[in-house]
């Protein structure tokens, strides 16, 4: 089990709370929660270790398009990098359906 | 259906494990070679007591499981695990079996009696295990890639605080496991070169006799009835890395669709599941079901 | 005129020779079961060269058990030309040494012991070929002397009827039997009357009642269940993107759950972008059971089948305005024009595959295995000999070029990281490494890059045949390329720059919601849909029932 945490500087704050994702091996869950800090922090919890610097990797490029500031949690049950962005970017989508 | 028998070897030993072994088995170890197989944990550090007790671990299940008229249709055995699988497919007795493997693990252990030992990393390619086994490498502490289990599970054989840098730099390259493993002897790799040599003669003096199915070699992956061949696979795969993974490819090419593997333990069950899923091959694990509803499974999936 | 005296019909002698010896083991064509070593020792000289079927799907298991049991000094050196390495005992005649060198085309199956039986010098490797390219040379270099093949039934004159399970069991028969070679069949049943004739009794020598029906297993069935949303996605940006865009009429579709979902959405997401009657009309496909909401849905107008698919026959039967059926019901399939079909005849060839390098090159081999091609490079090549023109086709065109032409879609579907958690996009495939541990001519590449025109991934599509370098091509596949190390070198810039030219595109370039992916726009969910769909025509083989 690996807790990772990272800390974007970002400049969209979001609206309203967030949950994608599902519990199930292969996925992931994804919390998103308010802030009023002009950052985004990313709390995740993974079965999968040594994965740090593709989490940073997929995250930094996330915020690089969607500069959102929230405080993220991540629950992973052993998700490729490309089902983590599938999921993020399904977050975006949630939160813009409602702006 | 095609039917795999499949043996363990060293690492899955575990204390306690003698327990179940009926004692005439332990008499005969004793008669045959002048050990005296005791199930104490600290014997459970030593290679000669390791090997031994699992050997006798798996043939007395065997004996079981042949009374019960249950035969194979490939055999495979994991390192010591090999001498099990020759057994099982008739190519040397029980006895003789013993009598060799006593020899192996006593040369092995002169060899080696300390500070060395294997290491497994799991999910990393043979190609990254390599990549970090030769940026780590250091002469005065040597380790060496050695088992491919499948194709994200590999070893790592050599001295021990080599092991732990190899283990750690591992670790960085995103492995999600990387320990030692209860290998007292850094098993297939070249350090094992000179105790294959010192085996040699006493490896010659055994009789083979015709096989009743094929047997899987461990040092190339390749199946065989031909009883030389298994000889020199015997002996030989103390210094080579097993070829779990390609024996395991080639018995599914060969139409196995069960496996029955031996106690103790269940590490191979759980690389036939890690491999091809757990859906196309169905698994009796012994340690798990004990002999007689490992029966009762095998002659209804039959 | 000088010109040396010689004999020009010595292949017909030694046939008639051959079949003398066993005339009082045959009644008209027929010998019994019992009989076959003898007559397959009678039959078959040392050195022959012997077609064993070993198609994709039917093999003729009987046959290929019994040649193992010739005596090797009777039979031997025997140069085996196969469609596909399927059966152990395809294997085990080399290590009797009935068998001595081996010219395939597909050994997905036992790959593994190929390879290793190369290396060891067990077989002679004549060489790996696509589908086509091996029937080919059954008539120019390697013509067979005998061949072994199955049907299902035979009546007493010695007519085969083939039927569902056709394949390329005329085209094999007709290479012995045109050239003095020896045909010899197992088949499942003797009947009065056929149902139909699919090869002549003038074509074949032998016929033998096999011991039990010849192997046939379930290749191109898919359980929807198993069908990610992340494929849905790059399913959804194939219709859209690909499909729709350029007008796709003609298709093949390889087998593959990214395949499976595109199958599964037409009826849901293509109804909803207005798509039915505008593309996938035409297909050569094996019958994907993932087809039948596609069919009932009223998208498809006609299939074409390279082979059979178990449990499909009776749905099939009952839809003879969509497949090639025979006047007596039953599917007639043919590996070798469906292959001709999917080289000429469709706009589009659509599949995955497990490596692709930084150009856009793929293949399926990894070391340590020799799978050979099947038909993916007969399906995945832009022919240079087509002219005629389809507006799918015609859109690639390279539109500066006084003499230039269309060119076919080939797409390959990937996601970036496949199931072991390993990029897909490496620096050097294994291919390379497979070449030299087998001593082959050319490094087993399945799709070359230049023949790529799309690559999909689950970031988007990259639409290659744009590209106007090979650094541009590097860069649009890069850009899809999600975190792996080949994505990384993916700039935001480049990124852009290839967005606005068109070159790469993204889910919201194609207006698609990636939180439109979920698995209940698949038309069918589970197997028991697709039996639903089909009316209860559709039977799965036991292995896909969840009653059971």
């Amino acid at each position: 089990m690996e807790q990772l945490a990272y800390q974007y500087q970002t400049s969209q704050p979001i609206s309203k709370r967030v949950h994608v994702g599902v519990v199930g091996s292969g996925d992931l869950e994804i919390l998103m929660f308010p802030t009023d800090k002009s950052e985004s922090t990313v709390k995740v919890r993974t079965g999968s270790d040594g994965f740090d610097k593709v989490w940073g990797n997929v995250l930094t490029r996330f915020f690089d398009r969607y500069p959102i500031s929230a405080d993220i949690v991540i629950n992973d049950f052993g998700a490729t990098p490309g089902v983590v962005y599938l999921r993020l970017t399904q977050a975006m989508e949630e939160l813009a359906d409602e702006k | 259906m095609s039917t795999a028998f499949l043996f363990p070897g060293q690492g899955s030993q575990e204390v306690g494990m003698l327990r179940a072994v009926p004692t005439q088995y332990i008499e005969r170890i004793k008669k045959i070679t002048g050990y005296q197989l005791e199930d104490l944990p600290e014997n459970y550090e030593d290679t000669v007591f390791i090997q031994l007790a699992l050997l006798v671990k798996g043939l007395s299940a065997l004996a079981a499981v042949q009374r019960n008229e249950i035969r194979p249709d490939l055999v495979a055995g994991h390192s010591l695990g090999a001498f099990c699988a020759a057994v099982a497919c008739k190519a040397i007795t029980f006895d003789d079996a013993v009598r060799i493997v006593y020899q192996r693990a006593v040369l092995m252990k002169a060899a080696y009696p300390t500070g060395y030992a294997m290491g497994v990393i799991v999910g990393l390619t043979r190609t990254e295990v390599a990549q970090v086994v030769q940026d780590t490498f250091d002469e005065m502490h040597p380790v060496y890639l050695s088992n491919e289990n499948c194709p994200l599970q590999h070893t790592i054989s050599g001295e021990i605080t080599g092991l732990q840098k190899t283990l750690a730099a591992a670790k960085l390259r995103q492995a999600r496991t990387a320990k030692l493993l209860k290998v007292p002897v850094p098993s297939h790799c070249r350090l094992m070169q000179a105790t294959v040599a010192a085996l040699t003669p006493f490896i010659n003096q055994i009789t083979f006799h015709p096989t009743i199915c094929p047997y899987l070699k461990n040092t190339d992956g390749r199946m065989t009835q031909d009883t030389e061949v298994i000889r020199q696979d015997l002996l030989e795969n103390i210094a080579q890395p097993v070829q779990w993974n390609q024996m395991m490819d080639v018995a599914k090419e060969m139409g196995m669709n069960l496996t029955l593997e031996f106690p103790p333990g269940n590490t191979l069950t759980k690389l036939i599941h890690a491999k091809f899923g757990e859906r196309s091959i169905r698994t009796i694990n012994i340690d798990q079901h004990g002999v007689d509803d490992a029966t009762f499974l095998y002659q209804k999936w039959r | 005129m000088e010109k040396p005296q010689r004999n020009w019909d010595t292949k017909r002698v030694q046939k008639a020779q051959r079949l003398a010896k066993i005339s009082n083991l045959m009644t008209g064509k027929y010998v019994e079961t019992n009989q076959i070593i003898t007559v397959l020792e009678a039959l078959i000289a040392p050195g022959d060269k012997v077609v064993l079927e070993g198609d994709n799907q039917k093999q003729a298991s009987f046959l290929s058990q019994s040649l193992n049991l010739v005596n090797p000094k009777k039979v031997n050196h025997l140069h085996m030309i196969m469609s596909s390495i399927s059966r152990p005992e395809h294997l085990d005649i080399f290590e009797r040494k009935i068998a001595s060198k081996i010219d395939f085309s597909y050994a997905g199956a036992q790959s593994v012991r190929v390879s290793q039986m190369i290396e060891d010098g067990k077989m002679k490797l004549g060489d790996i070929h696509t589908y086509l390219e091996l029937y080919g040379r059954l008539f120019i270099d390697l013509i067979p002397n005998v061949v072994l093949v199955a049907a299902d039934k035979a009546d007493k004159a010695g007519n085969l009827y083939t039927g569902f399970n056709t394949e390329e069991t005329p085209t094999i028969v007709e290479a012995a039997a045109f050239k003095d070679g020896i045909v010899i069949v197992q088949v499942n049943e003797v009947v009065d009357e056929l149902p139909r004739i699919d090869i002549p009794a003038g074509w074949v020598d032998v016929v033998v009642p096999a011991d039990k029906p010849y192997e046939l297993e379930a290749l191109f069935t898919r359980d929807p269940q198993n069908i990610t949303e992340l494929q849905i996605l790059m399913a959804m940006m194939a219709i859209k993107g690909i499909y729709a865009e350029h007008g796709v009429q003609s298709l093949n579709h390889g087998i593959g759950f990214n395949t499976a979902a595109i199958e599964l959405l037409l009826p849901t997401y293509g109804a909803s972008l207005g798509l039915k009657g505008k593309i996938a009309r035409n297909w050569v496909l094996n019958p994907h059971p993932t087809i039948i909401p596609a069919i009932e849905s009223g998208w498809v107008e006609s299939i074409h089948s390279f082979g059979g698919e178990v449990g499909m026959e009776k749905y099939i039967a009952a839809r003879p305005d969509i497949f090639f059926v025979g006047q007596d019901g039953t599917m007639r399939s043919n590996r070798v024009l469906g292959q001709i079909a999917g080289q000429y005849a469709v706009d589009m060839f659509i599949g995955s595959t497990l490596q692709l390098d930084y150009d856009g090159n793929s293949s399926t081999v990894t070391r340590g295995r020799l799978s050979g091609f099947g038909g993916a490079p007969n399906m995945g090549h832009n022919p240079g000999g087509r002219r005629h023109s389809t507006p799918a086709w015609q859109s690639l065109r390279d539109q500066d070029n006084a003499l230039g032409k269309g060119q076919k879609l080939v797409v390959q579907m990937v996601e970036t990281y496949g199931a072991n958690k390993k990029p897909i996009f490496v620096e050097n495939l294994d291919a390379l490494a497979v070449q030299k541990q087998a001593g082959l001519a050319n490094a087993p590449v399945m799709i070359y890059s230049e023949d790529t025109t799309h690559i999909v991934t689950e970031e988007g599509i990259a639409y290659l045949y744009k590209a106007t370098s090979k650094a541009q091509r590097q860069a649009a596949i890069a850009a899809i390329g999600g975190v792996t190390p080949l994505g990384m070198t993916s700039t935001k810039e480049s990124l852009d720059q290839l967005r606005h030219a068109g070159i790469v595109k993204l889910p919201e370039d194609l207006g698609i919601k990636r939180s439109d992916a979920k698995r209940s726009l698949l038309a069918a969910q589970t197997i028991d849909d697709l039996v639903e769909w089909s009316d209860g025509l559709y039977e799965p083989p036991m292995k896909f029932r969840t009653w059971s």
